[in-house]
C-alpha cells in the first residue's frame, strides 16, 4: 500500500478539445471511442480465451484480489463499469455481494456477460446497461461500490470517469480500480515487453483473427498514467483515502479511494 | 482496424425483440445521463425518454442503451 502525493508533471497535454491518446498514436478526442468500440465489437467474442493467454490466466488471480478488496456484501450495489463480460460481478456474486449493474459501453461485451450470466444462474442478481462511464445514467449518491477493472486506460476522458464514479457512490463508499500498470521490478521489464509487444500481437492474430486490436491493447497499456499518476488523479476527482497496491510486480495494479 | 466482421449483428441482441421490456430495478434507478434528471419509460417504442434534454434513449433486448450518440432527437 502507498499514499504518496501525486507528482505534479502529468503528462496529458490535451485538457479539452486537442488530441488524446489512442495506443502509441495521438488522435483527435471525439476519435478515440468509436475507435475502441471498434477494438471491442472486433475482440469481444475471443475476449476471455485472450485474456487468459495474454495474461497466463493471471488476471484471474487479479480479480480474485479485486473482489476481496471490494468486500462483497449483501446489503450493497456493486456497479461495475466496463463490466463488460462480467467477471468482476459475477466474483461479487459468488462472495454474497448484493445488487450488480453491469455496466459496458460496448453492446456486444455486455452480450456475453449476459449470455455468461444466463450459462451460471446469475442474471436474476444482475442488470445490464449500455452507459458511457464519463457521463452515468445514474443519480448521485446511488451505490456502494464502483469498480472498474481493464476498463479506465480504453476511456477518453478519464478524470470524468473518475469523477462520475465519486459522484454515483454513498458517503462511505469505495471505488476500486483494477488496471495494467509500470512494472517496478526492472528484472522483469524485457520478458514483458517481449511479451507484450512481439507475442501479444501475434497471439491477436492467430486467435482473434486482428493483430491491430492486441497492438493497441499492449499499447494503451503503456501510454497509461503509472501508479502515483492515477492515485493523484483520483484524489483530483474528490476521492479519499486513496491507496494502491501492484500486483505481479506491478504489472498491474489496484487503486482504491473512497468518498467520505 | 480490423478484417473481421463487426459484432454489432451479435445473436444475442436481436434487434427483432426490440421491445423487450426494461429490466424494473433499471427503471426505478435510470436517470439521464446529460441532465442527472428523470427519465419516461416509453413501453411501447421501447424508449427512455429525457424531456429536458430532448433525447430518447433506445432498450434493445431489455437492455437500456444510455449513450447520447445512440439516441434520437425529440422533435420540439
Amino acid at each position: 500500500m502507498s499514499d504518496n502525493p501525486a507528482p505534479s508533471d502529468r503528462d496529458d497535454p490535451s485538457p479539452s478539445g486537442g488530441d488524446t491518446d489512442f495506443g502509441f498514436r495521438r488522435v483527435a478526442r471525439d476519435q478515440k471511442k468509436p475507435m475502441v468500440r471498434a477494438v471491442f465489437d472486433s475482440v469481444a467474442p475471443r475476449y476471455d480465451l485472450m485474456n487468459d493467454l495474454m495474461s497466463l490466466g493471471v488476471h484471474r488471480v487479479w480479480k480474485a484480489i479485486l473482489n476481496t478488496q471490494l468486500g462483497p456484501d449483501a446489503r450493497k450495489t456493486l456497479l461495475d463499469l466496463a463490466g463488460g463480460t462480467g467477471d468482476v460481478g459475477f466474483n461479487w456474486l459468488r462472495a454474497g455481494g448484493g445488487p450488480v449493474l453491469l455496466s459496458d459501453i460496448n453492446p456486444a461485451m455486455l452480450g456475453v456477460g449476459r449470455d455468461r450470466a444466463l450459462a451460471r444462474g446469475f442474471a436474476a442478481d444482475l442488470s445490464f446497461l449500455v452507459a458511457d462511464a464519463e457521463c452515468l445514467p445514474l443519480p448521485d449518491r446511488s451505490v456502494d461500490r464502483v469498480s472498474i477493472a481493464f476498463g479506465l486506460r480504453n476511456c477518453t476522458d478519464k478524470d470524468a470517469v473518475l469523477r462520475e464514479a465519486r459522484r454515483v457512490l454513498r458517503p462511505g463508499g469505495k471505488f476500486l480500480c483494477l488496471e495494467f500498470s509500470r512494472v517496478r521490478v526492472a528484472a522483469l521489464a524485457p520478458a514483458y515487453d517481449a511479451w507484450s509487444f512481439r507475442v501479444l500481437p501475434r497471439l491477436g492474430r492467430m486467435i482473434a483473427g486482428d493483430a491491430d486490436s492486441y497492438q493497441y491493447l499492449a499499447e494503451s497499456i503503456r501510454t497509461f498514467p503509472d501508479q502515483e499518476a492515477l492515485a493523484g488523479m483520483m484524489r483530483q476527482a474528490g476521492l479519499s483515502r486513496v491507496a494502491f497496491r501492484n500486483l505481479s510486480g506491478g504489472i498491474a495494479a489496484i487503486h482504491s479511494g473512497w468518498r467520505l | 482496424m480490423s478484417d473481421t466482421e463487426p459484432a454489432t449483428s451479435d445473436v444475442s441482441m436481436p434487434t427483432d425483440r426490440a421491445s423487450a421490456p426494461i429490466d424494473p430495478r433499471l427503471l426505478e434507478i435510470l436517470v439521464c445521463p446529460i441532465t442527472k434528471g428523470p427519465l419516461e419509460y416509453d413501453r411501447a417504442a421501447g424508449e427512455l425518454i429525457s424531456r429536458r434534454a430532448g433525447l430518447a434513449f433506445p432498450v434493445r433486448d431489455g437492455i437500456p442503451i444510455m449513450l447520447p450518440e445512440e439516441a434520437r432527437t425529440l422533435e420540439p
